[in-house]
């Protein structure tokens, strides 16, 4: 514990360092001929560049802004851990659920839901059914044809990559250690990852994903998002380039595997 | 594998050309005579040039005068004969475009906006705003002037850059957006995507593309124009990821390759059913040269082949952005491509309902809207459905309602030749089936299916007797397209009829749209010409099953001299790649049937002849056994023509593939010798694994051998023909250009039977001669004619005369070649071979032949055969749209939802990367200000020490 009195004593110290740096800038900027002169020197040499050598212009904004591109995706990268809506506990599901599948019917409940499928779609609560059950809203319905599921892992399976535990028959393991968790279909995938309790895995997939495809998941703003383009096949799902790691379980939301390798 | 993917260009660079010549010297690989020269110029260049007459008649060289903007064209061109050696400028020529100076429209430049009429649409105030197009190409420098609405640009490649290097993408892009006067693009309001996934050294991978794709699904991008393709379509990675963007309401816009004019010639993704593939014309609407053709190869041996491209646009000399601001020409589908980018772009921002961005409704649009082109000789695996209508198919779209469409549309045998070889092919009773490949699109959602199956209604009950019709079909209709595929034949028992029969195939398509059940209703009406079955003689069996080739198998070129392309890629099909050989044996009368099933699947008895070209595949013993017997006991002739095997060659053509990281070893040679000897051993025949080249007369016949093959032992008696060739085997594998010698081989064998009812067996060197794209004085199609008279009405003694009867066996100095060790995938691609151990082969099972049944008829008799096709509401076509209940669905979807055309709403408040046009100015005034402090320091520094200097001075 600190006291208040060394607290304002810091803060003090703080306030003269900010001051002082504050003056100093304060002079180097205080208007002089000479700097002047050489100011409007280097603006025209820069103008210059940029009017007339339009590639070393581009070279010379393009090596600082690769920089400053990799630093803003690490700032977003934060924002994103903070933003992200995560699907809620069990306890709020079971007390939600009866109002949710209601929604479809009454009209208020819209769901965004994974247009791609040729057969099958998963909607933002997890549930995956056939595309002949899902509702003008947008929804897995309760429909005639209905195969419908929630949260299901049963395409799921650890891939091979060497790394611990399995996440079997449906159950939810999120594992402590780095296991990659893999689905037959995207789908499937979307909905696997959905689970609640899939929350610390992903936020360590958001700490440890980096370069190219990082810039695919950080837009994300809930759990269905970030586990529509976790689930994606993409660099990561690739050996020789033209084959795929695993030809049945391609689609990972928790994949690790060494960058160098891609 | 190899994942070769190329940026399909051609780098025209013309500048201030009209009134300039330029000078081409052209090289041959012989000494010709005057005549002889000036055809082969003559047959390679379609432009006017003048030829500096040569003092001597004989000479292997020749320096032609034609125009600087025909220059590189021209010479691209030449560079295409078998003959010429080399091509190259006879003065040194300036390419002025790579300095900075404005190039100015010449008058055989293209501008494609007012070519397509874009202007109507811009007086509507459309200009493509509101449309999210994503460039997938080699970058575009942030400050070029032409561009005014670039969103973001991306870097998905290890140049930390997405700025353009190469020029390329620039220029696709300045065709999609481009706001210069000067060169136009055509939706200068599109929001324009620049995704960087090629280097400027023309390096890409799949991985690249993979990640790039993602963020295009998560950008909610419309339309992703895609310059680029290569000969793999079994990269599965990649193929799935271009399905998912399909999927995704993501419209896909390709080019579909340069490498024609030759057939069989498609790249990937242009290919792909749901990717609208693009090929090129020039100004005049005729068909570019270097515009790749179909048919798609996926489907061979035992299915045939889809027609593509889809559609054919200007990309021969068009004007478009040039990397340094100002505007250039360039060739190439990788122009096409965009042309039809923009003028979708276009198109789209006209058309309110979001739900018809999509894939299907847009290729919907373009096949519909396209117009056929003036170039009369171009078949549908040519110009696709013709040139894209802008003005057409954005009237089609303004009054959609959801519906299918077959591509093709109709088959006529009357509508040549636009529908080669369809056109070309009459059905007889008896005959393999012949396969046509529709195209299925529909608009009604991204996944339908046929529900029921497809209906064949005869317009005779005449028609119902006669044809025979089974159809196969694609389950489910996923991205927005699937296949049916009709097998068209004739009952038995109408072996002598003669007439045409007509009818059509109706389907109905289904679908669940959220929550709304789908249907409509199309037919592919059918006027097939039925001749009675032709005589014995004239019937000819082409194996089909023999070939294999690239993907997915390192199955390599068939002449070794060719450095271009190193493998084996277009199919090997009678309509593909020996397209002019099926032609010519047509115009003689000779009917050709095409086996793509085991030899036990096929009477031969029916045959004259068993035509064998470049054969890859095994044969299984029992399918030998059935060829000695009807060859030795039923009258079948064998007409075998082979190619280079050696297994030193093979070892020495393997190459590493930077792609996959990968060693790439051949699966076998040009053809399967070791194969073929088993086949050839039951008469005492065997090929040898020395390499030829050269020219042979066979008796009275001359043509040319490229990495041929030698007789090596033939039993007494055997037609020989002797040529005297160079043995090129040492100096393939050691490349040392010195090490060829002279050799005098037999490259020809005719061996007869003389027991009565028996055919002969006929061996030549080599098939490059019968490809399509060999010059006519050295193809050995003449030899083939002699060959299958001879088969129909006996071999005649005054070619037997021309040739040596060897009156000893010839006795072969070396073994017989082996089957490699090296062709570790070979089991794997073939459908014969189970297991290879040195030279002992496990065979597979004999696999069961393809039963089809008769699709059940119903007649309907108050319809008939269309008069004009491109009338689709004519009651042949059936057409049945949807009408969907009277329902907004984009007020359904609120910001950020995923719209069911599966773009997400963004609202622009949320942006998790920087956008570039804020993020620019804000980095440079900070780099100012940098300068500034920085400067002043040193300044100050430089004060200072002048200062001590001075007062050191001083003291």
């Amino acid at each position: 514990m600190t006291t208040s009195a060394e607290v304002e004593a810091a803060a003090a110290a703080a306030a003269t360092t900010r001051r002082r740096m504050l003056a100093r800038v304060a002079r180097l900027l205080r208007p002089s001929p000479g700097r002047a002169a050489l100011l409007a020197i280097a603006s025209l040499a820069m103008l210059y560049v940029m009017l007339f050598c339009p590639s070393t212009w581009e070279t010379m904004t393009g090596w600082i802004t690769s920089d400053a591109e990799a630093a803003m995706l690490d700032r977003y990268r934060s924002v994103a851990r903070r933003q992200i809506q995560w699907m809620r506990e069990e306890g709020e599901l079971m007390s939600d659920g009866g109002m949710m599948e209601g929604g479809g019917a009454n009209g208020t409940e819209r769901c965004r839901n994974t247009v791609q499928g040729a057969s099958r779609v998963a909607d933002d609560r997890g549930f995956v059914c056939d595309r002949a059950d899902v509702e003008a809203s947008g929804c897995c319905g309760a429909g005639p044809a209905t195969k419908r599921a929630r949260f299901t892992c049963d395409a799921c399976r650890v891939a091979d990559t060497g790394y611990g535990s399995a996440l079997g028959g449906g159950a939810a393991a999120p594992a402590a250690s780095a296991a990659a968790e893999c689905c037959d279909d995207f789908e499937t995938c979307v909905s696997c990852c959905m689970r609640p309790d899939q929350k610390e895995a992903l936020l360590r997939v958001l700490d440890t994903t980096r370069g190219h495809r990082l810039r695919a998941i950080l837009s994300a703003r809930d759990q269905f998002e970030l586990c529509s383009a976790l689930c994606r096949t993409s660099s990561l799902s690739v050996r020789h380039e033209n084959k795929y790691r695993d030809e049945h379980a391609k689609h990972c939301f928790v994949q690790h595997l060494d960058e160098s390798t891609v | 594998m190899i994942s070769l993917i190329w940026l399909v260009v051609h780098f025209t660079l013309t500048s201030a050309c009209t009134n300039q010549s330029s000078e081409i010297l052209v090289t041959y690989y012989g000494y010709y005579n005057d005549g002889y020269r000036l055809n082969i110029l003559r047959e390679s260049v379609e432009d006017s040039f003048s030829l500096a007459p040569r003092p001597i008649p004989l000479s292997d060289f020749d320096v032609i005068e034609v125009a600087l903007c025909d220059y590189s064209r021209i010479s691209a061109n030449l560079q295409t004969s078998d003959l010429i050696k080399h091509v190259q400028s006879h003065r040194r020529l300036k390419f002025t475009s790579t300095k900075r100076r404005k190039t100015r429209p010449t008058t055989d430049s293209i501008k494609v906006t007012q070519l397509m009429k874009a202007q109507e649409l811009w007086d509507m105030g459309l200009k493509g705003q509101g449309v999210r197009v994503g460039v997938f190409d080699t970058g575009l420098g942030e400050t070029h002037p032409h561009f005014k609405t670039i969103v973001e640009r991306t870097d998905w490649t290890n140049e930390k850059t997405p700025n353009d290097g190469l020029g390329h993408g620039t220029f696709v892009a300045g065709l999609i957006s481009g706001t210069s006067e000067e060169c136009p693009g055509f939706a200068p309001a599109a929001s324009i995507y620049i995704y960087k996934v090629f280097t400027k050294k023309q390096v890409s991978y799949t991985s690249w593309f993979l990640d790039a794709f993602n963020h295009a699904i998560m950008r909610g991008i419309n339309i992703i124009n895609l310059s680029i393709g290569g000969p793999d379509f079994t990269d599965r990675p990649f193929m799935d990821k271009v399905w998912e963007l399909s999927a995704n309401g993501i419209i896909l816009i390709s080019a579909i390759g340069n490498d024609g004019p030759s057939f069989g010639t498609l790249n990937n993704p242009a290919d792909q059913m749901d990717v609208i593939g693009v090929g090129g014309v020039n100004a005049e609407g005729r068909m570019a040269r270097f515009s790749s053709r179909g048919m798609t190869i996926w489907e061979l041996p035992d299915g045939y082949g889809r027609a593509k491209p889809d559609v054919v646009s200007y990309g021969a000399s068009v004007l478009g952005s040039a990397l340094d601001g100002g505007c250039r020409v360039l060739s190439g589908t990788s122009v096409a491509s965009p042309v039809v980018s923009g003028a979708v772009a276009l198109m789209l921002s006209g058309i309110e309902d979001r739900t018809l961005w999509n894939a299907g409704v847009v290729k919907q649009a373009l096949i519909e809207g396209a117009m056929r082109i003036s170039d009369s000789a171009a078949s549908i695996f040519e110009q696709g459905a013709g040139s894209v209508d802008l003005l057409r198919s954005f009237k089609f779209m303004r009054k959609y309602k959801p519906q299918v469409t077959l591509f093709p549309s109709h088959l006529d045998s009357l509508d040549c030749p636009y529908l080669w070889p369809f056109c070309a092919d009459p059905l007889y009773a008896g005959a393999l089936p012949k396969i046509i490949n529709v195209t299925i699109v529909s608009g009604l959602s991204v996944s339908s299916r046929i529900e029921e199956p497809p209906v064949w209604e005869p317009f005779s009950t005449e028609s119902a007797n006669v044809l025979r019709i089974s159809i196969s079909y694609s389950p489910q209709i996923w991205p927005w397209t699937g296949f049916m595929a009709l097998f068209l034949s004739v009952n038995s028992e109408h072996s002598s009829y003669t007439g045409n029969v007509s009818g059509r195939i109706r389907l109905t398509v289904v679908s669940d749209h959220f929550g709304e059940k789908r249907r409509a209703t199309i037919a592919f009406p059918m006027r097939l010409r039925v001749i009675p079955t032709p005589a014995r003689s004239q019937r000819i069996l082409w194996d089909q099953f023999r070939n294999l080739r690239y993907p997915p198998g390192y199955i390599p070129r068939d002449d070794l001299r060719e450095k271009q392309n190193p493998l084996d890629w277009n199919g090997d099909h009678p309509h593909t790649n020996f397209r002019l050989f099926f032609q010519h044996l047509r115009a003689d009368g000779f009917f050709l049937e095409i086996l793509g099933e085991p030899l036990s699947c096929v009477d031969l008895s029916q045959y004259s002849v068993y035509l064998v070209v470049d054969p890859e595949e095994e044969y299984f013993p029992h399918e030998i056994n059935l060829l000695e017997n009807a060859v030795n006991k039923n009258g079948l002739n064998m007409i075998i023509f082979a190619d280079w095997y050696n297994t030193r060659v093979m070892e020495k053509i393997k190459f590493f593939d930077e792609n996959s990281k990968e060693w790439w070893t051949p699966e076998t040679g040009g053809s399967n010798i070791p194969a073929l000897n088993d086949l050839l051993s039951r008469w005492g025949l065997e090929l040898a694994d020395t390499i030829i080249e050269g020219n042979a007369t066979i008796g009275d016949l001359h043509s040319s051998i490229k990495s041929g093959t030698v007789i090596s032992r033939a039993p007494a008696g055997t037609h020989v023909s002797y040529a005297t060739v160079n043995d090129i085997t040492e100096e393939i594998i050691a490349g040392d250009s010195t090490l060829h010698k002279p050799l005098n081989a037999p490259v020809f064998a005719l061996l007869r039977n003389n027991a009565t009812g028996s055919g002969f067996v006929s061996i030549f060197s080599d098939s490059s001669c019968l490809e399509s794209k060999s010059a006519s004085f050295e193809s050995c199609i003449p030899l083939v004619d002699i060959l299958i008279d001879a088969a129909a009405y006996g071999v005649p003694h005054s070619f037997c005369d021309l040739l040596v009867t060897i009156p000893s066996p010839l006795i072969p100095l070396s073994p017989p070649p082996l089957r490699s060790d090296l062709s570790k995938h070979f089991t794997v691609i073939s459908s014969v071979v189970e297991n290879y151990d040195h030279n002992k082969v496990t065979y597979r099972s004999l696999p069961s032949c393809r039963t089809m049944t008769a699709a059940a008829s119903f007649v309907v008799e108050n319809i008939s055969y269309p008069g004009d096709v491109s009338d689709r509401t004519h009651e042949a076509f059936a057409r049945v749209v949807f009408s969907p209940r009277v329902s907004s669905i984009n007020s359904q979807f609120k910001m950020g939802s995923i719209i069911p055309n599966g773009g997400i709403l963004l609202d622009s408040s949320f942006n998790s990367t920087p956008q570039p046009g804020l993020i620019y100015p804000f980095i440079s005034i900070l780099a100012f200000f940098i300068l500034f402090v920085l400067l002043a320091k040193l300044c100050r520094w430089r004060i200072l020490s002048k200062a001590r200097i001075l007062a050191t001075r001083i003291l």
